[in-house]
């Protein structure tokens, strides 16, 4: 398949005349800008939330690699996040707030959400068509935006095509580029004509990124972060079932998927007991629902296999055919791949103590607890970084108008004026 | 006495038939040599309840427990004094930790041995002058990465007369060079020296699709080559088939497919696979290969598709000898090849790695790690 769009800078090939052009493009845009209303860039993504939900997008994402399961969940989701409700909802609890008109002193004193102004959006590959969101967020907040797409994303070209085919005026406010991150003296030139850097990765990439940028240019991180649940001995079979369907849906590719199990309990013979119990659960849940990940199982075998090796005495595997649980000794958390997921016993007295190196790399915890201990766990959780408390239902669901790691993207993405007169 | 490896510098490059005693032999010695040179091998095998002994045949090799690359990336494991280790080199993963090896005199000298032989068996040692166009990496002094090592020992199978790189070094990092090269194909046409491409294949394609939407080819001298290993790297979202890839290959430079070597070898593993016109890797006498299955990890049989062990008793000084890879693959011993060399040989298929999707998590948890 072949995407071409005037706004994509294609790295095969670039010479620096290109390049040169590609940066003064997007440097008249940002000094010419016309402002294009929010309502209709709102109108223009319903539209495209539409048009994706169609057989022919389907078999469109199964031609760019997606296996059929997981282009429908795509564009399920794809559908749900471009439409007009989700876009007015987030618009209104994330910055209508802030637009506000007082007088004081008669004074008439404005408030006002307006745009960062150049947005360059550096993305991960962990996610298909992150780019696209995050390019999303870019334009309903009104800003010129940058893509550095990672290796071989085509979806968000995909998406980004029809966008333009919907509103061709957008042209001027998105620009999408492959330069890969090797190639730093072309991202600093992006940066310099950035107000502002979004990079989506680990702390490498972060650190990277604020070598880069001048000073004055607004860095908003999204690092890696996972997700786990902490449950105590009065977990129900239902409760363990839905982490059971959290772990075969999401395959543990977010990170707001459950990643393993912390059992409230200092008796690793207990913990045992719980984690054979777990494994079962697991495995019925495994069966009815086949994975979509083909080779990528292999690959969570191969990492048990690994850490066992590394440590013979600290793991021990329970498992079938259809998925594995890993008990282990010691505090830290491990990820070993789809439908692999740890238990380890910490009593919750110890939570805090135990997992405060998290901080920064903690995003969901699903708690199961009695009510009386709920208030203290979940404080517990906090303090260790948790930026989301929940259950296994709602742990990995991109609720409406809910933070994403702690914070609101919109908000990062814009500036509030002060108007007085 | 003569080293336990001695042996395949005299066997026939493919010559299984007469060597799978004194194979078996090797590996049992490098295995032993391996659990005496490191305490944590030894220690790994016996929580396994492997021994050596337990090897009466070749058809036993799968029973040798197989240590992952992962291994490698997460953990160094030398069985020889690391002062011995005459060259150090790393995987070239793009992202995440790479794996790190390294190898004594001995290991050295049967490695390079090995590589001569296959080398010369295939056509490619060659005493004439040759330009070289490297697609991959420029070196320096501080780059230990295998792949670069690789490429450019590839370019001394002959004598060299001019060399350009994909990507060129400046100032830390590595840019894009296509529009040198294309400068540099130009001089290179007015030469009649043979021209030699040798890397990663993207890097190929990515040259090849430049100058077929400029409109420019070239014939080089009939005796130019092209030799391939690695993966696509970043540039996965435009990978073509081999056919495809030898139709521009023609096309841009006149090179004709049976002139295009694509290799398979990993730096934890190095020993030399080259593709038949058949598109099977046979295995030289130094190296087994097995297809384990992909949720138990047990030897398969014949012709059934799992992630690749490759076994070799070539390295001394470190337990390099059943490597568990991330390939997926599949391992035929009994079929006859119409390409007519009559060695087993294993076909790919793809990879086991999470490939395109890192996941968030995986890199948080690898953070923890390195904090």
């Amino acid at each position: 398949m072949n995407l071409k769009m005037d706004n994509y800078l294609e790295y095969a090939g670039l010479d620096s005349e290109r390049f040169s052009v590609f940066l003064k493009r997007i440097k008249d845009s940002a000094e010419g800008k016309k402002r294009i209303d929010t309502d209709r860039i709102v109108r223009d993504l319903d539209e495209l939330s539409k048009r994706i939900v169609s057989d022919e997008h389907r078999k469109l994402l199964m031609e760019l690699g997606l296996c059929r399961e997981k282009a429908e969940y795509e564009l399920k989701e794809a559908e749900h996040m471009l439409s007009q409700s989700y876009i007015r909802g987030r618009l209104e609890k994330e910055l209508a707030p802030f637009n506000t008109d007082t007088v004081r002193e008669g004074r008439c004193i404005t408030e006002k959400v307006s745009p960062l102004g150049t947005v360059f959006h550096i993305c991960a590959g962990n996610m298909d068509a992150l780019p696209f969101y995050s390019l999303m967020e870019g334009l309903i907040t009104g800003n010129i935006n940058i893509i550095k797409l990672p290796g071989g994303d085509m979806l968000t070209l995909k998406l980004t095509e029809m966008l333009l085919e919907i509103d061709p005026c957008l042209s001027d406010m998105l620009y999408i580029t492959d330069i890969p991150s090797l190639d730093i003296q072309k991202l600093k030139a992006l940066a310099d004509i950035s107000d502002a850097v979004v990079i989506w990765g680990g702390d490498e990439a972060v650190k990277a990124v604020r070598n880069m940028a001048p000073v004055n240019t607004r860095i908003i991180e999204w690092g890696h972060r996972m997700s786990f649940a902490y449950v105590t001995s009065c977990v129900t079979e239902e409760a363990l079932r839905d982490i059971a369907v959290n772990v075969c849906d999401t395959e543990g590719l977010l990170c707001t998927s459950i990643q393993g199990i912390y059992y409230d309990s200092s008796d690793m013979e207990e913990t045992r007991a719980f984690a054979h119990r777990f494994q079962k659960i697991l495995s019925e849940v495994s069966k009815r629902m086949p994975g979509r990940l083909g080779s990528m199982y292999a690959r969570g075998i191969v990492t048990q296999y690994t850490y066992h090796l590394e440590d013979p005495s600290g793991t021990e595997l329970i498992n079938d055919e259809n998925c594995s649980v890993i008990l282990m000794k010691g505090s830290m958390p491990r990820i070993f791949g789809p439908r692999s997921i740890f238990v380890i016993p910490l009593e919750h007295e110890r939570i805090a103590g135990s997992l405060s190196v998290l901080k920064s790399y903690l995003s969901s915890v699903a708690l199961y607890c009695s009510k009386e201990e709920e208030d203290g766990i979940t404080d517990s959780f906090i303090r260790v970084g948790a930026c989301r408390i929940t259950d296994a239902q709602h742990i990995s669901g991109g609720e409406d108008g809910l933070a994403h790691d702690g914070r609101y993207s919109l908000r990062e993405l814009t500036k509030i004026v002060t108007i007085e007169r | 006495m003569s080293d336990y490896r001695h042996f395949l510098m005299k066997a026939g490059l493919y010559d299984h038939a007469t060597t799978q005693e004194r194979f078996l032999d090797a590996v049992k010695k490098n295995i032993k040599r391996q659990m005496e040179g490191s305490d944590r091998y030894r220690g790994i095998l016996m929580s396994l309840s492997f021994v050596p002994e337990d090897l009466k045949t070749t058809d036993d090799i799968g029973r040798i427990p197989p240590i992952p690359t992962l291994f490698f990336k997460r953990n160094e494991i030398f069985s020889v004094d690391e002062k011995k280790l005459k060259i150090k080199a790393t995987s070239s993963g793009t992202t995440g930790s790479r794996s790190v090896v390294g190898f004594d005199l001995k290991t050295l000298y049967y490695g390079i041995r090995m590589a001569l032989k296959t080398f010369r068996h295939h056509g490619i040692l060659s005493p004439r002058k040759v330009n070289y166009i490297l697609l991959g990496y420029e070196p320096s002094d501080t780059d230990k990465r295998g792949a670069v090592k690789t490429a450019a020992y590839t370019t001394r199978m002959t004598r060299r007369s001019k060399i350009d790189y994909f990507l060129r070094s400046r100032d830390g990092s590595f840019v894009n060079n296509i529009e040198g090269l294309i400068k540099t194909l130009d001089e290179y046409s007015h030469s009649s020296r043979p021209v030699r491409f040798v890397g990663f294949p993207g890097f190929l394609n990515e040259l090849a699709d430049e100058l077929i939407k400029r409109n420019r080819s070239y014939v080089f001298d009939q005796r130019s080559m092209v030799l391939l290993g690695g993966g696509w790297k970043d540039l996965s979202g435009s990978r073509i088939s081999s056919g495809e890839l030898a139709n521009k290959v023609y096309r841009c430079f006149g090179i004709k497919d049976d002139r295009i070597v694509e290799f398979f070898s990993a730096v934890e593993h190095p020993v030399a696979y080259v593709k038949c016109r058949c598109g099977h890797f046979h295995m030289p006498v130094c190296s087994r290969v097995i297809a384990r299955d992909k949720r138990t990890l047990e030897p398969l049989g014949d012709g059934e598709e799992g992630i690749l062990n490759f076994i070799t008793p070539l390295v001394d000084s470190m337990p390099l000898i059943s490597v568990l890879t991330d390939d997926i693959g599949t391992v035929f011993y009994g079929n006859k090849c119409d390409c007519g060399n009559v060695s087993p040989y294993f076909t790919l298929s793809g990879r086991a790695d999470i490939g395109d999707i890192v996941t968030c998590s995986n890199e948080a948890v690898n953070e923890l790690k390195n904090g």
